[in-house]
């Protein structure tokens, strides 16, 4: 109790505290279980995503190796070279439980060769593979991408969640708990005070009673 | 006279044939499963001085690739150096097939603005064009520049380039100077090619056919992206190949790829009809491109047993030399990608 007096008034007021506190507890427990949920979820679909990714990350460094070997290096740069563009990404985000999680959209992140930029009489074909298996992987990545992100996201806000559940349960209610049985005890105090003033003034009375009688 | 000059070259390229590694030393390579056994057993073959002068600048797998590329530039550079007269001429045309890369990867850099500098890495070193040369062109600051240093440089391969840089200007489409390049090269040589009339122009006139059929069947098999026509791929098709433009319009028009391949079962790529309906479904032509370097390597062979004195040897060493290269380049990229033995035996190509 820091201060405060120990009155029935501040007793109410602690136990509407402490209901406050259990109805947060209960509601961020809730909070924390759709959490986890939404968290497995989305973990399940990244790991399938990712496994997808790795394999095309594994094609697209064989066909990498393959376009430098058959055609050279700077023959593979040039490619690229030309092949240069800027991706467009359109961003969107969702509200979850009050967290803005991230999604990508992206469209014609695979090309075909018309696209390239480059001359279609005579492609390269190893090179163009290559480009079209890096490509690939990339708009892998890019449906990753947001989703581990987010996945960061709703692991940061279910620890988050557990800390105020850990700080209402293990600290909060404790104390509310403690000072209202302290105030309860005062009060008990303040009350047996009371009873045995009154029987004491009572008894006083009596006494005064008892001497005008046997005086008068 | 010109026989003699052609008995000397023979001579020569028999000699340079002899120091091409072998099947076996190439398995051996690859059992090694070691880039600096590759390493070792350049140095002690006529890759030594590029891979000496490459190891300074570069290691592992680059310093390979470095080494062979530069080698097989210096080789076609005295390839082309040794012949005389229409035998050179005829080289010329057959080795400015590799300059066309290099000339692609100046457009390419100039067209995305590409200072000298920052495109260096992505010049293409090329046995005609000095590397003095190549920084001169990369150094032009207009593609108009570019084109007109570029014809300058080599008149019958840029051509084409002059000629289409008009249009080039008006849509900035590199597609217009890249497909004007190679048509240039394929087409114009085929008819520079007419007014000679050896036994060597004529089996470089079968083999420019070969490539532009071979061009031709890759558009008209390649999955078709929505909007474009039967018509547009025609018209973009390059003409004088051996299939007849009737051929290749029945075979644009087939509705399905099965009966495209039937078209094409009529034609001298009939064994390959499978394998080019495969590749209209998975859109990936480098197998297929395999089978085509296959058959070139044995139109090359027959060639060779045909003429005992000729070109035929030359550009049959010319691609030996090529495909060593490549061979080379695949074991170094594949153990410094640790990608799986199998996989590379696969890809390798034994002549």
């Amino acid at each position: 109790m820091t201060g405060e007096a120990a009155t029935r008034m501040t007793l109410m007021s602690k136990k509407g505290q402490i209901k406050l506190a259990s109805d947060g507890v209960s509601l961020l427990e809730g909070k924390r279980e759709a959490l986890l949920k939404e968290l497995i979820d989305r973990a399940k679909l990244l790991r399938s995503l990712r496994n997808e990714l790795h394999t095309r990350g594994r094609r697209s460094v064989l066909a990498l190796a393959l376009a430098r070997a058959t055609g050279g290096t700077p023959a593979v740069r040039s490619l690229a070279v030309a092949g240069r563009r800027q991706l467009n990404l359109h961003v969107e985000s969702e509200r979850v439980w009050g967290m803005d999680l991230g999604k990508i959209q992206a469209t014609n992140i695979v090309r075909v060769p018309i696209e390239r930029g480059v001359g279609l009489v005579d492609m390269p074909s190893h090179a163009l593979e290559a480009a079209e298996s890096a490509e690939s992987m990339v708009e892998q990545l890019v449906q990753c991408a947001p989703l581990e992100r987010n996945l960061q996201i709703l692991g940061e806000e279910v620890k988050k969640t557990n800390r105020r559940i850990n700080a209402l349960n293990e600290y909060l209610l404790p104390k509310l708990r403690g000072e209202v049985n302290l105030i309860k005890r005062v009060l008990e105090e303040r009350e047996r005070e009371d009873t045995f003033r009154l029987k004491k003034i009572k008894q006083k009375k009596n006494q005064a009673a008892q001497a005008a009688a046997a005086a008068g | 006279m010109a026989s003699s000059a052609a008995a000397f070259v023979n001579a020569r390229v028999r000699g340079m044939k002899s120091s091409l590694l072998g099947r076996n030393d190439l398995e051996a390579l690859l059992d090694s499963g070691r880039l600096d056994q590759i390493g070792e057993t350049l140095l002690k073959s006529p890759y030594d001085v590029e891979l000496a002068e490459a190891l300074s600048r570069y290691q592992g797998a680059e310093a390979i690739e470095d080494a062979v590329s530069r080698n097989l530039v210096n080789t076609f550079g005295r390839l082309k150096a040794m012949c005389r007269q229409e035998m050179a001429a005829l080289a010329e045309i057959f080795i400015g097939r590799w300059d066309l890369i290099a000339v692609k990867a100046l457009l390419r850099n100039r067209h995305h603005g590409l200072d000298a500098e920052t495109g260096a890495s992505s010049l293409v070193p090329s046995a005609s064009m000095s590397q003095a040369v190549q920084k001169e062109l990369a150094a032009q600051d207009t593609m108009e520049a570019l084109v007109r240093g570029l014809a300058a440089w080599n008149s019958a391969l840029c051509r084409g380039l002059v000629e289409a840089l008009p249009a080039y200007q008006e849509t900035k489409n590199l597609r217009t100077l890249e497909d004007a390049l190679d048509r240039s090269y394929f087409v114009s040589n085929l008819v520079r090619l007419g007014s000679y009339r050896s036994d060597d122009a004529k089996f470089i006139q079968e083999i420019l056919r070969a490539e532009i059929d071979r061009i031709n069947l890759r558009r008209l098999f390649e999955p078709r992206p929505a909007g474009v026509s039967a018509e547009d791929v025609v018209r973009e098709l390059l003409p004088r190949g051996a299939i007849s433009e009737q051929v290749l319009r029945e075979i644009a028009a087939a509705g399905t790829p099965e009966r495209a391949a039937e078209v094409v079962a009529r034609t001298p790529y009939g064994d390959m009809a499978g394998a080019l309906a495969n590749f209209a479904q998975t859109g990936r032509f480098s197998s297929l491109e395999r089978q085509f370097e296959l058959k070139f390597i044995e139109r090359l062979r027959r060639a060779v047993q045909r003429q005992n004195i000729g070109l035929a040897s030359l550009l049959r060493y010319a691609w030996l030399k090529y495909n060593e290269v490549t061979n080379l380049r695949i074991i170094a990229h594949g153990l410094a990608a640790h990608l799986p033995k199998a996989r590379l035996e696969q890809e390798l190509l034994y002549v």
